[in-house]
């Protein structure tokens, strides 16, 4: 059976594709989705900061019903689909670049019936480090025990 | 239920109650692929908490028609819903 959150990813990817947005889902639903024994309340996407995706950003919004709010200069977050969903532009903490070469470590994960493309978790680990909140640090150990696990198995 | 009653005694008597009854067997199934990932790969993990690995490896082994939970929700009161 498909659960609610995972339609509601499935719902996210079929908009991202829709409006042409290319995202890759970081933060702690990137460790759920690369099998992270955790939860979130929030879902965070990485897009390119350009003219063309503020535009097609805010056709998403309208796609999602919600509204956009600018929580700092490289983050908005909208407010109304069933989990808020935060927008990094361009970089996220500590993960080592662009947005580029957390894509190039990017990979393809199934949400409900679509795709979604997911940062690597050893970025998701790597932002958190950099983040240092005690939220983010209280989640290093079992996101490390993941990574360990998904290496015996031959995963990225 | 008593004990010593068995399985299919209780699956008898769920299904008289208009019910599947017994353990689901995709569970089982769930379990069988648990154990045998974790013995395939419990060697390359030595400092890994096994309780750990089992929760890293259940996840593992459900996909996305698994009924998964990915999000908690906040209440006005205190604690949270999934």
């Amino acid at each position: 059976m498909i659960s609610k959150d995972d339609r509601f990813l499935s719902d996210l990817a079929t908009n991202l594709r829709r409006v042409q947005l290319e995202a890759i889902v970081v933060g702690n639903t990137a460790s759920i989705l690369n099998d992270a024994p955790v939860l979130t309340q929030d879902v965070d996407l990485l897009i390119r900061d350009t003219a063309q995706n503020r535009k097609k950003l805010k056709l998403l919004v309208a796609a999602l019903g919600g509204s956009l709010i600018p929580i700092a200069d490289k983050t908005r977050r909208i407010f109304g689909a069933r989990v808020p969903i935060d927008i990094l532009f361009d970089k996220i903490a500590g993960a080592g670049g662009s947005y580029a070469s957390i894509r190039s470590r990017s990979h393809q994960e199934v949400v409900g019936t679509d795709i979604l493309t997911v940062a690597s978790l050893a970025d998701v680990i790597k932002s958190k480090r950099a983040a240092g909140r005690p939220k983010d640090l209280a989640v290093l150990p079992i996101l490390e025990a993941t990574l360990k696990i998904r290496q015996a198995k031959g995963l990225p | 239920m008593a004990r010593g009653i068995s399985s299919r005694a209780k699956r008898a008597s769920a299904r008289k109650n208009g019910q599947l009854g017994g353990r689901p067997r995709k569970a089982d199934a769930l379990v069988v692929r648990i154990r045998n990932l974790y013995a395939e790969i419990a060697d390359k993990i030595p400092d890994v908490d096994p309780g750990d690995a089992m929760l890293v490896i259940e996840r593992m082994c459900r996909g996305p028609h698994d009924d998964r939970v990915f999000f908690i929700f906040p209440r006005p009161g205190g604690g949270y819903d999934f």
